[in-house]
């Protein structure tokens, strides 16, 4: 019975979605996150480290996947509801809106770590994924959209294979949802929006200029960029352009992100900011 | 980048109008010395066409094993897969039914009242949403017997012309959505070919009459 039981526990197997790394695939780790971490430094970005428990409270007026039942959620000794770390984005927000004043602006930030979820988007994904991410907040240029795809372009290109970033809007997805019989609308809901209907309303050429000012500079980096439309853009806190770079064969994206620039000011102080988050363990199963 | 499109057809019931409608389309259906063979993959004019179960049209397309494809309305409320819905189409229609036995005691005046179900899912959602607390007795088919057999007094379940209830003595209580096969796309695909997706939406588009959405609960 004692030597049963032993058994039933040696033999028993990390739950579904997370893993360990052995020395050989933490060495491959540590070398992609090597290289990423270098180009991030030498653009100017500085890291930050956030912690992995919070409570859950700051973030119930938000939504995402911290704040959704992607998050894990639970109840310490105190009877306090804390959630683990489920999205960096928000946390990074909270734990730096205090000091914007002090630090002063723009800043230039990055941030790597694992995040989890309970409920995995896909099949075969993990419920633990190793991410690094990196924003740039207090700039609203349109420059600064172009140097955040650039800089996920150059942190997903370890992938080795040929990316397509794909661009759409918050805005403009927000704007088309609030009439979904109109024009804008109905072609949204209908997977039928382009950027030409786009420029032609009154209410999102100006974001429809950006997005093409944002598909030149980065398609003149040789990478493949297409303007797409998807009601899901309306989603989560982002209110401007938003990104996802595949590698060529994969049904995932390897890095996503976009412009949330009411974010901070749920935090304290307000600020624009773009970001984007590169799922490592996508990288690394392409290497 | 030429990748082909995969589209993923419902087999059964569906079938026949599906690719009558497609081939409307002008989209480069196979034919029916195709679908004689046992074969379920087939190659046309740089589309592949694939033939799953109707439930699992939608795992396909959300997980991007295919690009493309037709599932049933009822499949996508119940599985709410993370998936493009650009159209409907008007044949193959039906209704999404609550459906009582004929001594069924009203649904919120029993404290805990039981609903027998292929879409067990859906129908907790929507009990929820109902705030009634009935308990969901999942079934994977012949639903209509669990209320003849007193399984359970209430049932949701497809209704197409109501010949099913009447035969067995029991009583449409109301309906709860109206079914049609609808095209559904895979983000990832609408994202990186969105031209190519565009042209069949739009070809489709063309062909379907009834282009307005059914009723979502």
């Amino acid at each position: 019975m004692l030597e049963e039981e032993r058994r039933r526990l040696t033999d028993l197997p990390f739950p579904v979605g997370v893993r360990a790394l052995l020395p050989e695939d933490a060495r491959r780790r540590r070398e992609i996150e090597r290289v990423i971490v270098e180009g991030l430094t030498g653009s100017g970005y500085r890291e930050v480290i956030l912690p992995v428990l919070d409570f859950a409270e700051p973030y119930t007026g938000l939504s995402g996947a911290s704040t959704s039942r992607e998050s894990y959620r639970l109840i310490d000794r105190e009877g306090e509801l804390l959630t683990l770390r489920a999205d960096f984005t928000p946390m990074a927000a909270r734990a730096v809106a205090p000091w914007l004043e002090v630090i002063g602006l723009p800043l230039r930030l990055f941030y790597r770590g694992d995040v989890v979820r309970c409920e995995s988007a896909r099949l075969g994904s993990n419920r633990e994924y190793f991410q690094i991410g990196a924003e740039l907040i207090g700039d609203d240029s349109r420059a600064a959209d172009v140097e955040i795809v650039r800089c996920a372009i150059d942190a997903a290109s370890g992938s080795r294979s040929r990316l397509t970033v794909s661009i759409g809007d918050a805005g403009v997805a927000r704007i088309a949802l609030r009439s979904p019989g109109g024009e804008l609308g109905r072609r949204l809901i209908d997977g039928t929006l382009d950027l030409e209907c786009v420029a032609g309303n009154a209410e999102t050429a100006e974001a429809a200029s950006r997005l093409t000012t944002l598909a030149d500079e980065v398609g003149a980096i040789g990478t493949r960029v297409v303007v797409t439309f998807d009601r899901e853009d309306a989603g989560d806190y982002y209110t401007g352009v938003r990104f996802q770079i595949y590698a060529q064969g994969a049904a995932t994206p390897v890095a996503k992100g976009g412009r949330y620039d009411s974010l901070y000011g749920s935090f304290g102080t307000g600020a624009p900011a773009v970001g984007f988050t590169l799922n490592v363990d996508a990288l690394e199963a392409m290497q | 980048m030429t990748r082909r499109l995969r589209f993923a057809l419902p087999k059964g019931r569906l079938l026949p109008a599906t690719i009558a409608a497609l081939g409307q389309a002008g989209l480069p259906v196979p034919d029916q010395a195709d679908l004689a063979t046992r074969r379920l993959v087939f190659e046309r004019d740089g589309m592949q066409w694939i033939l799953v179960k109707d439930a699992d049209v939608p795992v396909y397309v959300e997980h991007g094993a295919a690009d493309v494809g037709i599932a049933g309305y009822d499949q996508i409320l119940e599985q709410t897969p993370d998936v493009i819905e650009p159209l409907a189409f008007a044949f193959g229609t039906c209704r999404l039914m609550l459906i009582a036995s004929p001594d069924a005691q009203p649904l919120e005046s029993v404290s805990l009242s039981v609903v027998a179900t292929k879409y067990a899912s859906f129908t907790k959602r929507w009990l929820r949403s109902r705030r009634t607390s009935a308990e969901v007795v999942p079934l994977s088919g012949s639903v209509e017997l669990a209320a003849v057999l007193s399984l359970a007094p209430y049932i949701v379940d497809l209704v197409e012309t109501g010949e099913t209830i009447r035969v067995h003595g029991l009583r449409p209580v109301e309906t709860i959505a109206e079914i049609s096969p609808r095209l559904i796309v895979n983000r990832s695909a609408f994202r990186l070919e969105p031209k190519r997706v565009r042209q069949v939406v739009e070809a489709l588009e063309a062909v379907t009459s009834e282009n307005s959405k059914a009723g979502t609960p």
